[in-house]
């Protein structure tokens, strides 16, 4: 079941009532229907999902009642390598298998016909966060079953994210959340412009990005960097408007997952890039594994290499090969590049800010780190490394071609600017949900002017989410 | 809620409607197809509501006048004494280009320098090559002064049953051309036809319901073949096709072949060839009439200037319709042909 379908449409209007009746028993009414959502697109793996939930709540509570550290990090070591060797063997065998077979330049044989899991890299990061959240003591053992499961199975994050940590999500699952007209109407407003980001924008930008990207050798140096502005419009419209589905529809029934994205093309440069984009990663990345790796903390040259093996490591969350690994890696190089100017230039922040044309440096800055994020993105597009050097000659070396400058891109392009601008100045350089006053009749006509909308010009050629395939 | 549940219900069918019509303005500028007249006899079996205007930007972008006879055609100018009908599918209907740019349009500017129509253009959507077959004495009839017919085709490969069922004529009445046919319509099914024309936003629906269910996809006009022939069985009806042509028509026929093209990942562009391509041609040389590929041409523009005959900015480069390109390689053909003759 995908959020954009009739059955989910009646699947949410059947569970909205259902929390209308059902009280005391809400988390198990969420938990059955968050199974039943899991249980439609494949049932043999929601056996995987349960299993991997019981692991979770045996290890933590055990952790819950031990008082001896060692024993405790034990405990904690044991599930954090049982989740990973999971989520280890379905998504990454064959990469590392091929890797050492490449090495040793020997034939693979060992290859196996793996089916990828639904949202194995999701909720195996929710299962790890309840762990090392109990383990450090952020949170207590949760000794409700329910509450577990539903913690790392919760149906509108499955799928793709955003990925909610323990602490976060399990304080919203103390109370019984109320099912009032006021969260529906944000929720739908949510949840209906990222339905606008995927399928009008999104889905059709796609439309160059597959061309150009299938044959780099046919078209132009423009056309390819206009391909690549466009990747990097598709992706954007495509998790966020992803994301903001699954906060709306959690919104609805009372839930907040957090915000995932806060306009990260206004980032100024990586670092802050990455503060902005697939936030619930990044911090989950900053949380367990650049902090515990000792963050800042052990001097200036491990605090570069701590950067750059969480970026790696990534990376390689992101899609089990090389390329994924490198596109880490080189997000990792920047930030420690960011890093090491951002020292050097401490002495002199006061200074320059003094100076005039600081809105000019801002702009300058912003529009330079949307070029570089851009360049970097097409490590992550591109069908090969080969194709990456044909991408990138290409555009620097003036090639000639096919003259592909697709006016999808340009138009959305631009009214993203100005849309995406708008909320930054009004918002303090942050993001705003949508947010009508429904009870009013020019609160009604904007939102059904945005259904029409989709209804005429949602691409209806393709509709998979580009992060469901992580 | 605040309100009663009576007056937010009003509200919100209230609020869906004007959104609707707020919507359906952006369609005047983004789709519009007008009416569509359907018709037992004549050339083709159905034509678009006369006299009026086409806007479609959803592959290219083309703004089409439609004339009384319901094809799409300039509007008021004399038609010449000595014609050049060129017959066939969207490729020769044009609505992803505007009018000055297709090929019926810069053929016409190339043979005359008077304002009339010496070039007519006779086209429907998926008129392809046995309805053209069956409509073409018709087709003869509504157009006598024809002095050069071209038949547009992107495809040599149709079934045997398909091309057999070509040899039955369709029948030409003076009474069912496009204005005729209009103004015998029923009250109700002018109003329909008036509810398109106006609510744009009706047929972008109805387009994106089509799309949803994968229609349209291919413009070449390939059908399947139930089964595979041979060269000969296949050569002896496409033989009758073109001899019962011949018989309608004694000028010059020019079947006008422009084959789909494919962007190969080395970056080259290579055609697609359909199967029975060469038996086409032969059957053409036997009946008298001149096979125009478009292919060399095709393959030199893209060699030389890296131009794609087909494609457009707002879809993809190298599928889907004949873009300025595609027109201008085609009218220059096509005038080289008409001249040398």
């Amino acid at each position: 079941m995908v959020f954009l379908s009739i059955e989910f449409l009646v699947y949410m209007i059947v569970l909205l009532c259902a929390m209308c009746f059902v009280k005391k028993q809400q988390h198990l009414l969420l938990l059955v229907a968050s199974y039943f959502f899991y249980l439609w697109n494949d049932w043999r793996m929601l056996l995987l999902l349960a299993a991997e939930t019981g692991a979770v709540y045996f290890i933590e509570c055990r952790m819950g009642k031990e008082q001896d550290k060692k024993k405790k990090k034990l405990l904690l070591t044991v599930g954090v390598i049982t989740l990973l060797i999971v989520l280890g063997f379905f998504k990454y065998y064959n990469f590392f298998v091929d890797s050492i077979c490449a090495v040793f330049r020997v034939q693979n044989s060992f290859a196996l016909n793996i089916i990828l899991p639904l949202g194995i890299s999701y909720y195996t990061f929710q299962g790890l966060s309840l762990l090392l959240d109990v383990y450090y003591g952020k949170i207590e053992a949760e000794k409700d079953f329910v509450k577990v499961a539903l913690c790392i199975g919760f149906f509108p994050q499955i799928t793709a994210g955003p990925i909610v940590k323990a602490k976060d999500m399990l304080v919203q699952l103390k109370e019984v959340k109320p099912v009032n007209w006021d969260n529906i109407a944000q929720g739908a407003q949510i949840f209906l412009m990222g339905i606008f980001k995927k399928k009008v924008i999104a889905d059709r930008i796609g439309v160059q990005v597959d061309a150009v990207f299938g044959a780099p050798q046919v078209y132009s140096a423009g056309s390819l960097a206009l391909a690549a502005v466009a990747y990097s419009i598709q992706i954007y419209c495509d998790f966020s408007g992803y994301s903001d589905m699954a906060i709306g529809v959690a919104r609805m029934m009372g839930f907040d997952l957090g915000r995932n994205f806060n306009l990260p093309y206004f980032a100024k440069n990586t670092s802050e890039f990455w503060r902005r984009w697939h936030i619930s990663l990044s911090t989950w990345f900053r949380d367990y594994v650049y902090i515990p790796l000792g963050g800042s903390r052990k001097g200036k040259v491990r605090t570069y290499l701590n950067l750059i093996i969480t970026m790696m490591l990534s990376g390689l969350w992101h899609g089990a090969s090389w390329q994924f690994v490198l596109w880490g890696a080189i997000y990792g190089i920047t930030n420690a590049l960011y890093k090491i100017y951002s020292d050097f230039c401490k002495p002199y922040r006061e200074k320059w800010a003094k100076l005039p044309g600081k809105k000019v440096r801002i702009i300058l800055a912003i529009v330079l780190n949307f070029l570089l994020v851009t360049t970097i993105q097409i490590f992550f597009r591109a069908e090969s490394i080969a194709d990456v050097w044909i991408i990138m000659k290409r555009i620097f070396t003036g090639a000639e071609g096919v003259a592909y400058y697709y006016v999808y891109t340009i138009i959305y392009g631009v009214l993203l600017v100005i849309f995406e601008t708008w909320k930054y100045i009004k918002n303090d350089g942050n993001d705003i949900y949508m947010n009508l006053n429904l009870e009013k009749f020019s609160g009604k006509l904007v939102f059904c002017i945005i259904v029409w909308l989709i209804l005429c010009f949602a691409y209806v050629g393709s509709n998979a989410f580009i992060y469901a395939q992580f | 809620m605040k309100k009663s549940f009576f007056i937010q219900l009003m509200q919100w069918i209230g609020a869906l409607l004007l959104a609707m019509a707020i919507v359906s303005v952006v369609g005047f500028f983004y789709y519009r197809p007008v009416g569509w007249l359907e018709r037992d006899k004549n050339a083709t079996s159905a034509v678009w509501e006369p006299n009026t205007v086409v806007v479609n930007f959803l592959e290219g972008g083309g703004i089409t006048r439609v004339d009384s006879h319901g094809y799409t055609n300039p509007w008021g100018k004399e038609l010449d004494d000595e014609l050049v009908l060129c017959i066939g599918a969207s490729y020769v209907q044009s609505k992803e280009v505007m009018e000055n740019k297709k090929y019926t349009s810069l053929l016409n500017e190339m043979l005359t320098s008077e304002d009339k129509l010496k070039v007519y253009n006779l086209s429907r959507d998926a008129y392809l090559y046995p309805e053209i077959v069956a409509g073409f004495s018709a087709a003869i009839q509504e157009f006598p002064q024809t002095k050069v017919a071209v038949i547009d085709i992107s495809n040599t490969d149709y079934s045997l049953e398909e091309l057999k069922k070509a040899l039955i004529q369709r029948e030409y009445s003076p009474e069912q051309t496009g204005d005729k046919l209009y103004a015998e319509l029923p009250a109700i099914e002018k109003i329909k036809i008036k509810v398109k024309d106006y609510f744009p936003i009706t047929s972008i629906l109805k387009h994106q319901m089509s799309q949803m269910q994968g229609e349209g996809v291919d413009v070449t006009g390939a059908t399947k073949r139930t089964q595979e022939v041979s060269e000969a069985q296949y050569g002896e009806a496409l033989d009758a096709t073109m001899k019962q042509m011949r018989e309608a028509f004694s000028g010059e026929i020019i079947i006008l072949y422009h084959p789909s093209v494919l962007l190969n990942e080395d970056g080259s562009m290579s055609l697609n060839q359909p199967k029975y391509r060469d038996v086409f041609e032969e059957m053409c040389q036997q009946n008298g009439i001149v096979f125009a590929d478009m292919g060399d041409d095709f393959l030199q523009a893209y060699e030389e200037r890296k131009e794609v005959p087909y494609g457009f900015q707002n879809v993809t480069i190298g599928e889907g319709h004949l873009n300025k390109y595609g027109h201008k390689m085609i009218a220059k053909r096509l005038y080289d042909l008409i001249e040398k003759e």
